[in-house]
């Protein structure tokens, strides 16, 4: 299980967004951080196929990100999205469901689980648009991890979320790292600290840092405060 | 791809300026179709002469009488003899005396609508509203020569000439009267043309945002990642704005045709158009048959034009700048004068639009013809293939712009 990012740049006009960076992702929980404004987001963008690098490639065992089949083993949870306001979650994630390919029995019991694990299932038949801002971002993490995804890319994930959900939150990240590779882009340190497996560091597009956080002497918060010169 | 369309299509329903713009268009459509029938009556001097509906009854109940008549000398003459009572005065026929008269409702009036279609098919050989002595010899050669009048007005070409005259050819020699009733509603402005109209202001304001309301959600980000996000998910859209675009058409017809057949009654499907709408057309159709094709042109277009409709709003990714070319070129299509005949082409293309080709008395019965390979085609069987071309084109042009679409720069 290899998802390989070779060489991926993007320029938009003059300005680079992601500058040449090359990174192999095994099994694991990655931990992607940054300063607002550091290419996180595009980089992340570019892995789950939804914007073209300028160059480079982005390859999961061989399969290229542009391809259906590896859109079905990815799960991908943006940083910022609106949800349809008259779909009760029920039904957001039944079409989140279909949209990747669930008939319909399997992803009632899939829905069913991710209902609970999310702690939705009693506000599951609520619209949308009742919900707070901390139950939206547990429905969106629900609709990520809908089809056992074998790539997980999530984008500032515990935004929104309160403490108990944050500490419940980092529980469901490094089970899911067990079997995948997860990949979460955050500029909070805290919420990659303990769960981490590997720390990257992006800054103006460039990728300065890329080890295991085991490596790391001394607290994360330091060494990201020393790395960013802050 | 079902299920994908059934969400689809539940984003769509969901939304309340879809149920309120419908429902307004339907009950514009309702006002048109028989509020002047509910709620008009007719006054003349001043003095209530009868209700619209009682005007509508005695119309068709006459029309019907006659229905089944050959249009020959003897009708013209029974014509003729009803004009005998008609006033010589301009002032005297519109008067409520005359209009409430025994002789005008016993004698003249049961012949008034089919003496109209006589002065028509002559082409003008009129007399102050008579049909005077006119024969059945005279009346044939004058609707054979005042067609050959709009040939030239149409500057139609020798081939397109000989054409008609060929199809003319087809025709009895003597027309047999038969009722239209709901065909010619159909066919005329109130049926297929003002349907098309509110078609596409419906159109332009509930299925633009089908796929922008995705860009401005950034709901885009979601669905395009996951495994049928994008050629599915297109499709699926299509699928979904053309479900809607077909069942609004088809409350509208549905409700209009059931308006028309209340009010009008079926009439006879197998008259001859011209006896129904069309005096001086030559082409060999029912009224039956051109209604139906009118219908089908309306279903077809309307699906097409929701295509093109969202493939633009894709391509502009605005569903206000959409809704606004949309409404802008219906309402100048619909408000312009026809094209002088002296750019044919133009004239053609413009004619061939469905909201022109839907309006009978300019693009349906339009004598112009396209050539395909040396094959004539009217406009409104050219249509057929164009519009099928059109949603094809703009299908693909859409799938190529969605299925590259990058979720950048926000």
């Amino acid at each position: 299980m290899k998802l390989i990012a070779d060489r991926l740049s993007k320029q938009y006009k003059n300005k680079i967004a992601v500058d040449r960076v090359s990174v192999e992702f095994t099994k694991g929980v990655y931990g992607l951080l940054g300063a607002n404004g550091a290419g996180k987001t595009t980089f992340m963008r570019m892995l789950c196929g939804i914007l073209a690098p300028t160059s480079g490639t982005v390859t999961f065992d061989g399969i290229d990100s542009g391809e259906e089949e590896y859109r079905n083993i990815l799960g991908y949870l943006p940083q910022d999205f609106g949800y349809y306001p008259s779909f009760t979650a029920w039904d957001f994630l039944m079409y989140m469901s279909a949209l990747k390919g669930f008939d319909k029995r399997s992803a009632q019991k899939r829905i069913k689980e991710l209902l609970d694990f999310v702690s939705l299932s009693d506000v599951a038949k609520k619209k949308i648009k009742t919900y707070s801002g901390g139950m939206k971002q547990r429905l969106g993490i629900a609709q990520a991890l809908l089809n056992y995804p074998k790539i997980l890319v999530m984008d500032e994930p515990t935004a929104g979320l309160d403490p108990k959900e944050r500490v419940r939150f980092r529980n469901v990240i490094e089970d899911a790292g067990k079997e995948s590779i997860v990949i979460l882009s955050t500029h909070i340190v805290s919420d990659v600290e303990h769960i981490a497996d590997y720390i990257l560091m992006m800054k103006d597009g460039s990728l300065i840092f890329n080890a295991p956080s085991s490596e790391i002497e001394g607290g994360l918060e330091e060494f990201y405060l020393d790395e960013f010169g802050e | 791809m079902t299920r994908l369309t059934g969400f689809e299509l539940k984003k769509i329903l969901q939304k309340k300026i879809v149920w309120i713009t419908f429902a307004i268009f339907l009950v514009f459509q309702l006002f048109l179709t028989c509020g002047a029938y509910f709620i008009a009556s007719r006054y003349v001097d001043g003095k209530f002469l009868e209700t619209k509906a009682d005007w509508f009854k005695t119309d068709r109940r006459n029309s019907e009488k006659l229905s089944g008549r050959k249009i020959d000398n003897t009708l013209l003459a029974e014509i003729e003899e009803s004009q005998k009572y008609i006033p010589e005065k301009d002032g005297e026929r519109e008067s409520y005396e005359y209009l409430s008269s025994g002789e005008y409702n016993n004698k003249v009036r049961p012949y008034e609508i089919i003496s109209r279609l006589v002065q028509s098919m002559a082409g003008g050989i009129e007399n102050e509203g008579k049909t005077s002595a006119l024969v059945q010899e005279m009346l044939y050669s004058a609707r054979h020569k005042k067609q050959e009048i709009i040939y030239d007005d149409y500057k139609l070409s020798k081939a397109e000439k000989e054409y008609w005259r060929e199809k003319e050819k087809e025709l009895p020699e003597v027309f047999t009267y038969k009722y239209g009733g709901v065909y010619e509603n159909i066919i005329d402005m109130g049926g297929c043309y003002y349907i098309c109209m509110f078609i596409t202001f419906f159109i332009a304001i509930c299925i633009t945002s089908i796929f922008t309301d995705e860009h401005i959600r950034r709901t885009d980000q979601l669905i395009l990642c996951t495994k049928y996000g994008r050629w599915q998910s297109y499709t699926a859209k299509i699928m979904a704005g053309s479900i809607v675009t077909i069942g609004a058409t088809l409350i509208l017809s549905g409700i209009t045709l059931a308006c028309f057949i209340g009010i009008y009654g079926t009439g006879s499907f197998t008259a001859m158009v011209q006896v129904v709408i069309a005096p001086l057309y030559p082409g060999n159709i029912s009224a039956g048959k051109t209604a139906i094709i009118m219908v089908l042109l309306l279903f077809l277009s309307s699906v097409v034009l929701s295509i093109v409709t969202m493939v633009l709003s894709e391509l502009l990714k605005s569903n206000t700048g959409t809704m606004a070319i949309v409404i802008a070129v219906a309402f100048l299509l619909a408000r312009l004068a026809a094209i002088p005949a002296d750019f044919k082409f133009i004239g053609k293309i413009w004619h061939t639009i469905p909201i022109n080709l839907l309006k009978a008395d300019e693009g349906f019965f339009d004598l112009r013809l396209w050539n395909v390979f040396g094959i004539k085609f009217t406009l409104w069987q050219m249509a057929f293939f164009a519009y099928i071309v059109i949603g094809i084109v703009f299908f693909f042009i859409g799938k190529r712009k969605y299925c590259k679409y990058q979720a950048g720069g926000r």
